[in-house]
């Protein structure tokens, strides 16, 4: 995939405004306030989501939200949504139990650039609840390792309560051919792992800044953060991405909620290159 | 490999001149810490400052009826201590070994000496000192930020 293929507007799926019923086949908590749902279609075959899209997920009753795929969603396989409660609806969500059905919409947006990573070293930047539109992405760069350089995750939480997919983690970091390093900004007592904000991770992970592309996701200033960084030691703003979190309602770029400058983020994001916003992000207010 | 942040200890070392650089080797021993180890206690006079060549160290901040807290963790190539350079001289935290660590101890009260003495060395110290100062106040704001919080 080119800069210009990943910058271009993917087609709507058919039906675009009509949710399709899912049920609920597994719910868990990641943290306190953070629960992973497992979804399947109801009937008829669900759609393919590519990882970095999202859903508009409809409780049906209380309202929709867009929620970006955490896992599956590939042909044959579950959907996963991993979602903060944080207003009406993602608690409605996270109360969501084995059984209960929702309704979906999408797939929706641009998908992270994994093909355009192919022979480069990857680095993947998350924080909170950044690492979830991720996760698939680290599992797909870890289930066709060859096709990679060197790869690497860095990831900052809040605190070790904070962490999304320990087990996961766990599993990745015991393996030799990637690098994974996590910090938290506060410790506690059972904390043995690193201190400090994630930019600070960066110098611990080798790359060739020539031949990196780095997907970065979290909160926008983090973001912006770790794409200077990231510019900083040689890599182009153009081989950064990041996923833009605007508020989303239609989801097809007609209502205009999530326009940003001269973008939907429904539409020509979530997630595009550092390069394309990169002096939007400097504008107040926007 | 990326090489447009270096860890201030590394750099610290690697801008010297061939002169400069023989000195500060003339100052300096290899120490191994085992995991635990306290490397300075907070408030102790800073005699000794380190470079991390290999292993973890946290910064702490001890506090009465509970364990101490890590503020920072420090890894390979970093800088363990500034407050050597500026009047107290006293370490403002706790530096422990949270695995065990190979470093390169420097004795602070010649590099203060020769600091005097030679401002161009003065101005290498000071300017890798300060960057490495910048680079914790701009991490300490940015966790103050909170930005893993809700309202984001």
């Amino acid at each position: 995939m080119t800069h210009s293929a990943q910058s271009t507007t993917p087609p709507l799926p058919a039906e675009a405004m009509l949710p399709s019923p899912y049920r609920v086949v597994a719910s868990r908590h990641e943290t306190a306030d953070t629960v992973t749902i497992d979804l399947e279609p109801v009937g008829d075959r669900g759609a393919a989501f590519a990882p970095g899209q999202f859903a508009m997920v409809y409780v049906f009753g209380v309202g929709e939200v867009p929620i970006s795929v955490s896992g599956g969603g590939g042909a044959g396989e579950s959907l996963s949504h991993t979602v903060r409660a944080v207003g009406a609806v993602t608690r409605a969500i996270c109360g969501l139990e084995a059984g209960d059905e929702v309704g979906i919409r999408g797939p929706y947006g641009t998908p992270w650039p994994l093909a355009e990573a192919h022979d480069k070293d990857v680095v993947v930047a998350a924080g909170g609840i950044g690492l979830a539109p991720l996760r698939p992405v680290v599992r797909r760069l870890l289930t066709d390792r060859s096709r990679y350089g060197t790869v690497s995750l860095i990831y900052g939480a809040r605190s070790p309560r904070d962490l999304l997919f320990g087990s996961e983690l766990q599993e990745w970091r015991s393996r030799f051919d990637a690098e994974i390093e996590v910090t938290v900004d506060r410790s506690d007592e059972g904390w043995f792992g690193d201190v400090g904000v994630v930019t600070g991770l960066l110098p611990r992970i080798a790359f060739d800044p020539a031949n990196t592309l780095a997907m970065v996701c979290g909160p926008e200033i983090m973001m912006k953060v770790i794409a200077r960084e990231l510019k900083a030691t040689g890599v182009r703003p153009e081989d950064v991405f990041i996923s833009l979190e605007r508020n989303m309602k239609c989801a097809v770029g007609f209502c205009g909620h999530c326009q940003y400058g001269p973008d939907f983020a429904c539409r020509q994001g979530p997630v595009v290159p550092y390069r394309r916003v990169m002096e939007r992000m400097r504008v107040v207010e926007l | 490999m990326s090489e447009g942040r270096r860890r201030a200890g590394a750099d610290l070392l690697s801008r010297l001149g061939a002169n400069d650089a023989a000195f500060m080797e003339s100052v300096s021993r290899r120490v191994r810490f085992r995991v635990g180890d306290v490397l300075f206690e907070e408030a102790a006079d800073a005699e000794t400052f380190y470079v991390i060549d290999q292993g973890k160290v946290g910064l702490e901040l001890t506090s009465p009826g509970r364990p101490p807290i890590v503020i920072q963790t420090l890894g390979d190539g970093d800088l363990v201590g500034i407050s050597w350079l500026f009047p107290p001289q006293r370490w403002n935290w706790r530096a422990k070994a949270l695995t065990d660590t190979t470093a390169t101890s420097f004795d602070a009260a010649a590099v203060r000496l020769a600091c005097d003495r030679d401002s161009a060395l003065a101005r290498q110290v000071l300017e890798v000192i300060a960057r490495e100062a910048v680079g914790r106040l701009q991490s300490t704001r940015l966790q103050l930020l909170d930005l893993y919080g809700e309202s984001r």
